[in-house]
């Protein structure tokens, strides 16, 4: 069970990390279509905007062409490594001798990644308070407390992996 | 820590070598070296009833309290 959750998060990681960098380089050549009327394959260039078709998975990214694109790219890349993390996550589990050092590391580096999210979410509700604009940041809420949950859970599991890498210590250390 | 491993004088005083001990008391080299550097956590009883029976000796004499 523990090895199809790692097998299944890797094959995740990249599929998804694919179709990212898939994105990325054709959203930044579909704004070379625009800029030079170009004809570039799965890129449907409008006017404000572009849409780029992902193959296979039918899917239609809106790709615009101001700084807000940097938001999605940053997206993209974090949510890239936090798979990577997962996939990292996981192995942690399946290994042989998992009170490792390196598995505190692995599982430390998840725990930062699952508390990004608030700082976005900071920076977020402040920029649209001090603008006055309205907005309805419900499923952002959401997804900072999914990462909220899974922070907590990491914490438990790194505070577990701590003790064990104690225990395993004496154990190694005991003639 | 305040609980001293003498097995190097011992070893000294009976002219034997750390390899020979560690192959007859049956652990390996470094386990040995872990143990003569003091640098072990605990000694199971078995290890330390096997290491008097090789070297002819009591437990106090392979270890010693001092006060810190």
């Amino acid at each position: 069970m523990k090895k199809l959750a790692y097998i299944l998060s890797k094959i995740f990681f990249y599929c998804f990390s694919t179709v990212c960098l898939f994105i990325m380089v054709f959203s930044i050549l579909s704004y070379f279509a625009y800029k030079f009327d170009m004809q570039i394959p799965f890129v449907e260039v409008l006017e404000s905007h572009s849409k780029v078709n992902v193959p296979l998975l039918e899917l239609r990214i809106n790709v615009p062409f101001s700084y807000s694109i940097i938001i999605m790219w940053s997206a993209m890349l974090y949510y890239t490594i936090y798979f990577y993390a997962l996939k990292n996550f996981f192995k942690v589990f399946i290994k042989k001798n998992m009170f490792e050092t390196k598995s505190l590391k692995r599982l430390r580096f998840f725990l930062k990644l699952n508390l990004i999210p608030i700082i976005y979410i900071i920076i977020f509700t402040v920029s649209f308070l001090l603008r006055g604009d309205t907005f309805s940041p419900q499923d952002d809420y959401f997804i900072v407390f999914a990462h909220l949950v899974v922070a907590f859970l990491i914490y438990l599991y790194l505070d577990i992996l701590k003790k064990g890498k104690h225990v395993q210590e004496e154990n190694d250390l005991t003639i | 820590m305040p609980i001293i491993v003498n097995l190097d004088i011992i070893l000294a005083k009976r002219k034997i070598k750390s390899k020979d001990l560690a192959e007859t008391i049956g652990i390996t080299t470094a386990n040995l070296s872990i143990l003569k550097s003091g640098k072990a956590k605990a000694v199971r009883f078995s290890t330390l009833e096997a290491i008097c029976k090789a070297l002819d000796c009591q437990p106090a004499d392979i270890l010693e309290y001092v006060e810190d």
